[in-house]
Parts: C-alpha cells; structure tokens; sequence
C-alpha cells in the first residue's frame, strides 16, 4: 500500500511538472496537468471539509471533558453549525452571510492585527533589554528609521530623511530580502524535489 | 524350596528373593519400590546367596581378623560408641559351594602345604596348631564329624560350651566341611573360622558338620558362662551382646583359662599357654606345618607374609628381620607367628624349626603370648561384642570389627609390652611424612638410631614388601594385622612404595636413607623407593636447595603438631618491619574533591527540598506596560480619527502621475479583473489603498469589475470594497457593473487555470488588477500571466499591496512585469490626492496614521533606551556581586 | 528551460549527496535554535509536559506549501521523539490539508516508535482557516494544554507575533521559523532564538530526520553558491557591456 501511493504521488507530480515545462511538446500532459489540479482542488476543498469536522470533534471532547472551562468552545459550535446550516440553505451570495462576514470576521480580525501593532511595539521595547547585541541595536534603528521615513508629519515628509532612509533601507532590506527569499525559494525547490523522487514522503507515514 | 522363574532371564529363583541372582531384575512386581513408600525390612541373612564370590571371601576374611582382635582389645580408655552401620551381611550364612571356586592361589599354597604335615601328622601333635589341624581334618574325611563325635575328652570344657549355639557352630561347621568336598581349599578353613566366629548369634543355621561343630558347642556353652561385661556398640556388629557373650566365651578359655579368669589378669605361662592351645591341634588332626607350608606358587611369599606373625608378643622373629627362603620346608616357619602370638617358648619362636611337632608348638605359642599380654579387665570371649578375647586381657570395648586406633591400644601399658616393635612402630610414626614436611628430613630423619621403631617398622615391612605378600593375612591376636588384612584384601598389589625398597632403583634422595638403613638394627626400616606420585610432589632441586639454605634459619617446632618440622610458621617476630603498615581509615580527600561533594549533596538535598513557586502578580509590569501602550494607542489615534484631524499634508510624487495616465490608456467599460487577494484583517488598509483605484476606473473609464477571490472570504470582501469605496455610489449594479467570479483555489495551477480556460475568456480583460497583503499572490499572476502568452502578458496589471507585500513586489514593477503598484496608505493618500481626494479613505486615516508611527517612535526609542539602561545595570549589578 | 534545466540539476546534485550523507554523516554549524529545541524536546519528555508544534497555515496547493512540507517532516521526527512521553504533543495548523497531514505525520511517529495506539487523531487540530483565525485558536492552546515549548515551523506571518506573547506569558519556549519575511520580522523581536531564512528547510537535518534532509541541505548551499556567481556573472558581463 506504501508502494502504491508512492508510486501514485511520484507520478501525480511528474506528470504536473512535466505539464508546466513540456506542454507545447506534449499536449496530453498539459491536460494530464489540469485533471489533476482540478482532482487537487477537490480534494482540498473536501480536506477542508474534514478540517472543519475535526475542529468540532476538537471543541466537543473539550466541552465534553472541560464543561466549565469551554464556553468559547460550545460557542463556536452553535455558530458553525449555525452558519453552515443557513448557508446551506440561503446560499453563499446571501446578504445575512454577508452581513455575518463583515459584521463579525472582518472586525474580529482587525481588532487582531491592531492588537499585533501593539504587541509589535511592546516586543521592541523589550528587544532591547532582553538581546542587547549588535544585531538587534541594527534591528531597532532601522525600524525608527524606516518608520520615520514614512511618518506623516505636519510638514511634510522630511526631505533628505525621506529619500536617505527610504534609498538606503529600501535597496538593503530589499536586497536582503531577495536573498532570503532566493534561499526560501531554494528551500522551497528542494523540498519539493525530494517528495517527487520519493525520498521525502509525509503522507505515507514514513 | 519354592522357585521363581525370572521373568527376565528365565532362571529360577529362591522363592523368598525379591530380585534375581543371576539378572538382579525383581521377581515380585511387589517387591519394586516406588517413590514414597516405605521398605520393607528383610532378612539379610536371605541375601548370602546373591553375594558374589568374592564379596564372600572379603566376609569371611574380614571375620576372621575380627576374631583375632580380642587379644589386643583394651577396656580401660572410654571411648565414644561410635555408630558404626550395620553390618548388613552379618547374618549370612557360611559360604556355599560356589565360593569354593575362586581361591586365591596363596590361601590355596597355605593349604597345599598344611596337607602334607597332615597326612605324616597325628592329630595329637602339637606340630601345627591343633586349631588350626583341627579344621582341616574334615578335608580328609568325607563326612565331616560331628562335634559330639569328636573326642569330647580332649576338648576343654570351654569349647564344649559353644556346642550350645548351634547356628553359628553350624555355619562354622557347613565351612569347615566344604574343603572336603571341593579342591584343596584348606587353606581357607582356618580363615573360615574366624570368619564364623562373629556369626554365631544371628546366622541361620547351617548344615552342621558333626565333627567340626563339636568344640564350637563347647565354646558357645563356655561363654554363656562367663560374666559379661558391657562393650562399647560393634561397628555394625551383627553380634547381639547376649548372644556375642555366649559365643566368644570360648575365646576366653583358650590356653585353658576358664571364663572368669578374663576378668583378671591371666598369669602368663608357656606350659598352660599350651595346654590351652593343645586343642587346636586336635581338632581335626591337623599338623602345623599344614599352616607353615604356604602353596608352591606362592610358597615364598606366603612364607614371609606370615612370618610377621611370628614377632606378636614382642619376641624376636627371625622370619621378620630375614627374608624369608623360599623353600617348602620352611612352612613351618610360617605357622611360627601362631606361637609366637601365645607367647611360647623357643620351639614356638624358632621359625626354622622343621619338625612339625616343634613348629606345632611353635605355632600355639602365639596364643601363649596374647594371653601373657594382656592385663586388662577381662572380658568373656566374645561377650558383648562378639569380640574375640584371646584370653590376653584385651578390653572389651575393642571390637573385632572395629578397626580400633592402635594407638589407643597401645594405651595400655599391658598391650604395649605384646605388641610387636614393629607394630608400636606403625602407631607412633606414620610411614609416610606428614604433607608439610617435603624436605628429605624425614629420611634423614629415619637414619637416626633413635628412631628404631619406625625403622623396625619399614624393615619389618620391607621384608614384606619384597615378597609379593598375599592379600589376607590372618591373626587371631592382632587387631592392627585385622585391621592390615581387611585392608591388604583391596590391595593385591603391593603399592609401589611399598615395594620399591626390594626392586631397588630408589632416587638419590633416598638413597642416603636406604643405605643408612642396614646400619641400623634389624628391625630400622629401610629407605624405599618412592612412588611416582611422590615423587611429584617432591620440590625441585633448586627449591630444595633455598630451603635447605635457610633451613638453619627456620625455626623448628617442638610441640603441638608440628613438632619435628621446620619451616611452617616463619620466624617473623610479632611487630617486625615486614608487617604491613597500619592505613588511616579515613579517605584522604583533596579541597577541590570536598568541595565538589558538598556541591553534590546540595544538588541532592536539593532535589527533595520543596521550591516555592514564584507567584505571578496580577499587576506586573510588563502587563502595566502593554497597557499603558495600547491605552495610548487607542486614545491618541481614536481622538485623532474622532477630531477629523486633517492637519498633516500629502504631497503627490510623478509615480502617481504615471498611474494616472495609465489608467486612461483603458478602454471605457473594459472589463478589468479585479482579484482580491486579501485576508479579513487587512480588509481596512486595502480598502483604502484600492479605493482611489477602482475609483478612478468607475468614474472615468466605467470599467465592469470581475471580481475573482483566492480565499474563501473573497466574495464578501469584494462586496465590501464595492461599498467603502465609493464604487457603489456611482451607480454600480452588481451583476450589471461589477460581476463575482466567485472563489479561485489551487493557487498558481488554479491561476493558470483560469487563466488558459477558453470559457473564462481571459483575453477580454482589458486589465488586471491584483489586490493582495502577501507577495505570493502578486509573483504567482505575474509568473502566470507571463507564461500566459505575450497577448495576456501585455495587458496592464496593476498591483494594489499591502504595506508589508509591497516591498516585496517592488522588482517586479522594476522589471516591467508589473505596470504600477500602490502599496500601503502612504502610496494610497498620495494617489488619492491626485484622485481628487477620492473617495477620501486614506485622508481620513492619515492624521491618525502619523499619530501612530510617532506613538510607536516614540515608545520604541524610550524603551529601548531604558531597556539598555537596566540591562546595563544590571550587568554592572552583577559584576559588582561577583566581584 | 532554464527552469527545466535549474531542476535537473539540483536533482541530480541531490541524489548524489544523498549517496554520499548515507555513508557518512554530514556536520553543520551550529544552530542554537535547534539546539535549544533539543533540550526542549527533552525537558518536556522529562517533565511530562507537552509540546506544541505548529506547521503553520501554508496551502500545498501554492509555494507556500514547502515550508509546510519542511514542518511535516521536523512533526514527524518529534512525534517519533516524544512517543513515549506522558503528554502527547499537539499539532496545530491553519491549513485543512495541512491538518490531516499533520496528523498522519503523527501516527507516523508513534508506529515508528513502536507506540502506535497511543497516538490520539484531537492532537492534530485546525485551528482556523484564516492567519488570524489560526492565531486565535492556537493561543488558548499555549494557555491551557501545560505547554513547555512551542515549535513553530511552516508558513506564518505576522500572526505569529500572537503566539510568541502567549509563550512569552506562560514562559515557555518559542522555537519558531517562516519563510514569511514578515513573520522573519516579528519572530526575530519576540522569539527567544529566531531562525532566518532557509534555516526553516534545515530542521529535518538538525533533528537527524535522515541522510535525504542532509543531502537536501548540501545541496541548497551548492545551488546557493551557483546562483551567486551566476549573478555575479552576470553582473560583471552587464557592466562590461555582454548582454544575452
């Protein structure tokens, strides 16, 4: 059985590989490429499904087991099985639907990322007494530096700091990133090379 | 008699064995035991005839030196009863018919030679000892006679009491009168008899042989009544006391001392040492030299194996000192040691004696002596013990059977004066060195005229050992020669050291010993070859030599144990420097070592001991902190945003200018794909960076918006741009102005697909525009509209990021693949000022947007440098503590 | 083709080194985030305390997929490592595929340990569908399941700075690494030791998940130093004035 979806997951990655690079040369893979993308897609889409299905065994054993501690658990429950019932039969393109994504995810999720600029700030705050390296006072200053950049001000941006910072930060950040993401992308190459040769296979228990 | 037939051999069988003679197999399936049961008791005296032959033999020998023990038996030392096993064959009968088919070849000679004087001899004579003529009459005789057919006249009255016991005197009998019948086996009668003696009471009773019987009656008859005297138990004497006491009575009286005479001390005297004898050699007829002529093979060594006898009673036997000559006419000489025993005169001890007559009277003097010897309490011939007293004052508590120290007999000063020089000898002096003593020492040792008795010992022996000495070597006096002959039964071949002192070739180390040996008396013992096993326990040479250099340093102990020898214990005075020295007990340990201990005991200690938890506080301060900053946060900016403050300028940049004009290179009500890209989260900064775009295009290009999601929550952020945006105020119908596409999985594949799907009809899309918050999307619709073909790779793609995806996406724009990009609310209120201030999203975030990078500035510096400052501190804090 | 090319040549590189590691091991530097993650592994198998490992929120579907991957195999060697501990740790992810993965990855590690029916499919959970949703569910999980580490490795963004304060106030460690930039960011001001760049690809390597993460990790320095004299190259060439 092992083997056997090995040899399927080689297979299934070769022929969308192949399909990228050699489709002009073989039409077939190119078609091969998008029966099993589109087979990909589904079975991502019912993975979600499954996802979904064990965060609510997950909230059912804690109320289960926590009755007193779970309140946020049995909420979440009623409200799935809420919101999917009324989307099942209202539709997705419903206004309620709408109304309950942008009256309550959007806002939940923005009142998060404000809470990240705070927890931003208060992390280099304590950057400082907690790493106080070379790299870390570089840290912190570019960070002012930028942010200053990019302040609004009520006279305008700063003229020589403007353009200073922004060349300067601008072309080493961004150099720096381009080499991060050469060695992610890197990373990123190998990791996959290794589970189309079989060497690497996280989905047959190896 | 009953048979049983073997179910395994198929012999027959006495009916009353449990087990085959012949197959040992058992008869009687009940006769098997089992594990658990008890067995059940047998008579042994049904086991004779199972015995083998020779088993029988060893019996009848070991009877016979028994018997001859009484003479040496001393009563006075106490001795622990020792429990001793039962003899388990002390009930058996005498030996049958098939004994008489293996005869050793000496007992054979010895009757051979006492045939000849028998047939010249009357049984009168006083040649070879009537006891001894006596039982070989029957030989001569068909029918054995009767005991009251013999001359009762002639026959004390002791003897006449044995006639009362008729088992035992029967068994004699039965044994006296096989000989007869059978090849010549006189030689074996008279060991017979002492073989017979301590069988008495418990044997069963045999065929009497009328003639030979009739003075065991006698004695049975004498001792009953003699006075018993209580014996120490028989080592698994077969002799019940009372029936012992009736039947060794007759041993008391031999040399004619009545019964109570044992209980004091006999006078010795030749003339009734003789008178006492005198029976033996009317019994049955046989002359002495019968018992002196040893049988022609073995003529020679019979002579000198019996000699040895001459010398009991302590005179002086010429047959011990001298080998003794191989001639037939010397078989008187070998019956001499019986006079000798008795302590009899000249003619008894002369062992060159050949008449028959004077060697007759010789050979009883033996019996002579054993009564002169003793003076100790006397004891009825075999009262309680069955014990042969000799008449010699022999103590009770000897047995026969008893294999008795001699040293304990020699206690006795009366038994010390019969016991023979070479006798004391053996008791006093081991023959061979004590294992510690491997030095030559001890044959030096023997070269010293002082020490005769040893020396007479080995020289006695050595004239023994030459010879080959037969294996039984019967005595009636001697307990230690019983004790001799039951163990010279096991050794037919004289052991090496034994002998080796007559084949010669002895070691050099010996030699010295050997040749000092003639120089003594004759009766010095003589060096002997060592054996071969001897000899490897000898140290070498070299050994031999440091130690006999530091012999003269050892010290050599004078009592205890190891007195003579030299050398055991060293001759290290006590607290000499050789000792070893005394150690401290306590460990010496180093500083660095003790500290490291204390250090692990408080590890230890450590682990048991409770560590009280550091309770949290509920205020900290650096949840006091995150407070105060988000406080601050939250009052500035939404004071900031509740005020509409609009104080902070914007001020345009050309990159905006060129966004414009591209915007009115689209054709009016083109449609333009619309991807949102975007997580909830970041909903309000995209809404307002997209919102001068997608305002533009509505209001100047009327451009019908597709709106595609990548994530699930696509739909309803696209509703919700529609609205905060500005879009939905001028005018635009969903699905008349702006479409929804719906949800796009897969990521790239699914770009590209799309993008390939002829039903999508991609190329009608005059423009893409990609709003995203993470650089992957905007890489993955740049790759795929590029390989798209160069038809969908030109058309605009314009990129609306986030502030963190806009970096990101920045080379992308650089290298053309992108047209413009407006990434974050700075971009988007720059744009939104060229825009005419619409929709006026980002205008109204910028004040509050300033306020917060400041905020943040402010409290990002001020942190950091009190953090530096108590981080320093407390290093200086903790360099202060070391220091 | 040059992307064709790109990839036959770093398979290539990759079975030969994979040859070459499986006869003899191969050394790194150190590394003190995986070193620390080791005496966490430890700590919390010793302590009977759990640990929360995290693959992030990368779709497989999309290039975010690889670091979802890198995280699927350090789970797997973990899950392997901390078997027979008294609590059994818990895998959370943001990714529905990745979610059913991670589990897999965990049975995985209990049969390999010989502890197969100890594995419990509630400790590989989703946590939510959205980065945000993710970071909100995945924090009660530090609060309240006795957490003693936290690993986080896979496709995180600023989200993570959520689950580094959480860590932060239960004080307990915070192994955690992204090919996000933005998580790079955020993780290198509030994690204890932060890992940058690809050091997220070397975990399996670090954690001795076999000579394949080794050969992998050879071979990404080898590209790494074939790209830099190719853009040196080409620099040089461009500045001369040598277009192709």
């Amino acid at each position: 059985m092992r083997i056997l979806v090995t040899v399927l997951a080689i297979a299934s990655g070769v022929t969308v590989l192949a399909g990228y690079f050699l489709a002009g040369a073989v039409p077939v893979l190119d078609q091969a490429r998008f029966i099993l993308t589109d087979w990909a897609v589904i079975l991502a889409g019912m993975a979600a499904l499954i996802g979904v299905a064990n965060l609510v065994f997950v909230h059912i054993e804690k109320v289960r087991s926590q009755p007193g501690t779970s309140l946020y658990s049995a909420v979440l429950i009623i409200a799935l099985f809420g919101t999917t019932l009324y989307g099942v039969i209202a539709g997705p393109e419903d206004s309620f639907l709408n109304f309950a994504v942008t009256a309550i995810v959007i806002p939940v999720e923005a009142s998060l990322l404000a809470l990240l600029a705070v927890t931003l700030v208060y992390a280099c705050i304590r950057l400082a007494r907690r790493r106080a390296d070379v790299m870390s006072v570089i840290f912190l200053v570019t960070i002012v530096l930028f942010l200053l950049a990019v302040m609004p001000t009520p006279i305008g941006p700063i003229p020589v700091l403007d353009r200073l910072i922004l060349g300067m930060t601008g072309v080493v950040s961004g150099a720096g990133a381009r080499g991060l993401l050469i060695g992610v992308a890197l990373g990123t190459l190998l990791t996959g090379l290794r589970v189309l040769l079989g060497i690497d296979r996280p989905y047959g228990g190896n | 008699m009953a048979e049983i037939r073997c179910s395994a051999c198929g012999k027959n069988n006495p009916d009353f064995l449990d087990s085959c003679q012949f197959c040992q197999s058992p008869l009687i399936p009940e006769s098997k035991l089992f594990i658990g049961e008890e067995p059940t008791k047998k008579d042994t005296g049904e086991l004779e005839e199972i015995l083998p032959d020779w088993l029988k033999d060893v019996r009848q020998q070991g009877k016979n030196a028994e018997a001859g023990d009484d003479s040496f038996r001393v009563q006075t030392q106490p001795r622990v009863p020792k429990d001793e096993p039962p003899d388990l064959l002390a009930g058996l009968l005498s030996q049958s018919e098939t004994d008489e088919e293996e005869i050793p070849d000496w007992l054979a000679g010895i009757a051979a030679s006492s045939e000849k004087p028998s047939l010249s001899k009357p049984s009168s004579d006083e040649g070879p000892p009537a006891f001894f003529a006596g039982l070989d009459q029957p030989e001569k005789q068909t029918v054995a006679p009767t005991p009251s057919e013999s001359k009762p006249d002639e026959i004390p009255d002791w003897m006449r009491a044995e006639e009362k016991t008729s088992k035992q005197h029967d068994d004699l009998s039965a044994r006296l009168s096989q000989p007869s019948s059978a090849e010549p086996v006189e030689e074996t009668d008279w060991a017979k008899t002492f073989a017979s003696f301590d069988s008495f009471a418990e044997e069963p009773a045999v065929q009497k042989e009328p003639e030979d019987l009739s003075w065991l009656r006698e004695l049975e008859a004498s001792s009953k009544e003699m006075s018993e005297t209580p014996m120490p138990q028989a080592r698994g004497s077969e002799f019940t006391p009372a029936a012992s006491n009736e039947d060794l009575s007759w041993l008391n009286e031999l040399g004619g001392i009545s019964a109570p005479a044992f209980e004091e001390p006999a006078p010795p005297s030749s003339s009734s040492a003789e008178e006492d004898l005198s029976w033996l050699n009317e019994l049955g007829g046989i002359s002495a030299p019968a018992f002196e002529e040893p049988a022609p093979p073995s003529s020679s060594s019979a002579e000198e194996d019996l000699s040895w006898l001459n010398e009991l009673g302590g005179k002086s036997a010429p047959a011990f000192e001298e080998p003794a000559p191989p001639s037939s006419s010397s078989a008187e000489e070998d019956l001499s040691w019986l006079t000798n025993l008795g302590g009899a005169t000249a003619p008894a001890s002369e062992p060159q004696a050949p008449s028959q007559s004077s060697s007759s009277n010789a050979e009883l003097d033996w019996l002579s002596d054993l009564q002169e010897a003793t003076n100790l309490p006397s004891a009825p011939a075999f009262a309680d013990t069955g014990e042969l007293n000799s008449g010699l004052g022999i103590p009770p508590s000897s047995k026969p059977f008893q294999t008795a120290p001699l040293n304990e007999l020699l206690g006795d000063e009366s038994i010390k004066d019969v016991t023979p020089d070479w006798l004391k000898n053996a008791l006093e002096e081991s023959s061979m060195p004590a294992p510690g003593s491997v030095s030559m020492d001890w044959f030096s040792e023997r070269e010293k005229p002082g020490e005769t008795k040893a020396e007479d010992l080995f020289a006695s022996s050595q004239g023994e050992a030459v010879s080959s000495q037969p294996a039984f070597d019967f005595s009636l006096g001697d307990s230690s020669a019983a004790v001799q002959d039951l163990d010279a039964l096991f050794n037919v071949e004289m052991p090496d050291w034994l002998a080796g002192g007559q084949e010669g070739g002895a070691p050099p180390s010996q030699q010295e010993a050997k040749d000092s040996a003639p120089a003594f008396a004759e009766n010095a013992l003589s060096p002997v070859e060592l054996p071969s096993w001897v000899q490897a326990m000898r140290p070498v040479d070299s050994a031999l030599e440091e130690t006999a250099a530091s012999v003269t340093d050892q010290i050599t102990e004078t009592q205890g144990p190891l007195a003579g020898f030299r050398g055991i214990i060293p001759a290290f005075p006590i607290g000499s420097s050789l000792r070893p020295k005394a150690l401290s007990l306590k460990l010496q340990v180093t500083g660095e070592q003790q500290t490291g201990a204390s250090l692990l005991e408080q590890i230890i200690a450590s682990e048991t001991t409770v560590q009280p938890q550091k309770e949290q506080a509920a205020v900290s301060s650096q949840r006091v902190l995150r407070w105060v900053l988000s406080g601050l946060f939250l009052m500035v900016l939404g004071a900031v945003i509740g005020l509409g403050s609009k104080t902070m300028p914007i001020y345009a940049s050309a990159t905006h200018s060129e966004l414009s004009s591209l915007i009115a290179t689209i054709p009016e009500n083109a449609p333009v794909l619309v991807v949102v890209d975007y997580e909830p989260s970041f909903a309000g900064e995209l809404e307002a960076t997209a919102g001068p775009l997608l305002d533009q295009l509505a209001l100047s290009r009327r451009a019908a918006f597709s709106f595609i999601s990548m994530s699930p929550t696509g739909s309803a952020l696209a509703d919700r741009l529609i609205l905060n945006t500005g879009v939905g105020g001028l005018g635009y119908q969903p699905n008349l102005n702006y479409f929804h596409l719906g949800f796009l999985p897969g990521g790239s594949s699914g770009v590209l697909a799309f993008i390939e799907n002829p039903e999508n009809d991609f190329t009608r899309f005059e423009g893409v525009i990609l709003i995203t918050d993470h650089a992957e999307s905007g890489r993955v619709w740049v790759e795929q509209l590029q390989a798209a073909g160069p038809e969908i790779a030109a058309k605009p793609l314009l990129l609306v990021a986030s502030a963190q995806a806009g970096p990101l996406l920045q080379p992308y724009v650089s290298a053309g693949q992108a047209d413009v990009m407006i990434h974050g609310l700075y971009d988007a209120a720059k744009y939104e000022f060229v825009n005419n201030s619409r929709p006026g999203t980002a205008r109204a975030y910028w004040d509050a947007f300033g306020s917060g990078i400041l905020l943040a500035v402010f409290a990002i510096l001020s942190g950091g440098v009190w953090g530096v400052l108590m981080r320093m501190r407390e290093q200086r804090r903790a360099e202060l503590e070391q220091e | 083709m040059t992307a064709l090319g790109v990839l036959l040549l770093a398979a290539v590189i990759l079975l030969v080194f994979v040859v070459l590691r499986r006869r003899s091991p191969a050394v790194f530097r150190r590394i003190e985030a995986y070193e620390r993650l080791r005496k966490a592994i430890g700590l919390a198998v010793e302590g009977g305390t759990r640990l929360h490992v995290s693959v992030g929120r990368g779709d497989l579907l999309t290039g975010r997929g690889g670091s979802a991957l890198a995280g699927l195999a350090m789970l797997r060697r973990l899950s392997e490592q901390t078997s027979f501990s008294d609590q059994p740790p818990i895998v959370t992810s943001g990714d529905a595929s990745l979610a059913i993965l991670s589990q897999d990855a965990l049975q995985a590690g209990y049969r390999a340990a010989g502890a197969e029916e100890q594995y419990r499919f509630t400790t590989g959970r989703l946590t939510g569908l959205t980065p945000f949703a993710f970071a909100a569910g995945t924090v009660p999980i530090i609060h309240d399941e006795k957490i003693s580490a936290n690993v986080v490795i896979g496709d995180l963004g600023p989200e993570s700075a959520l689950l580094a304060e959480a860590a932060r106030l239960e004080n307990v460690d915070l192994i955690a690494a992204s090919d996000n930039l933005s998580a790079q960011a955020v993780l290198y001001a509030s994690s204890q030791e932060p890992l940058i760049g690809e050091e997220l690809f070397s975990a399996g390597a670090y954690l001795g998940a076999g000579a394949s993460h080794d050969a992998s990790l050879q071979t990404q320095d080898l590209l790494r130093w074939l790209i830099i004299l190719a853009m040196l190259g080409g620099a040089v060439l461009k500045v001369l004035g040598i277009g192709f």
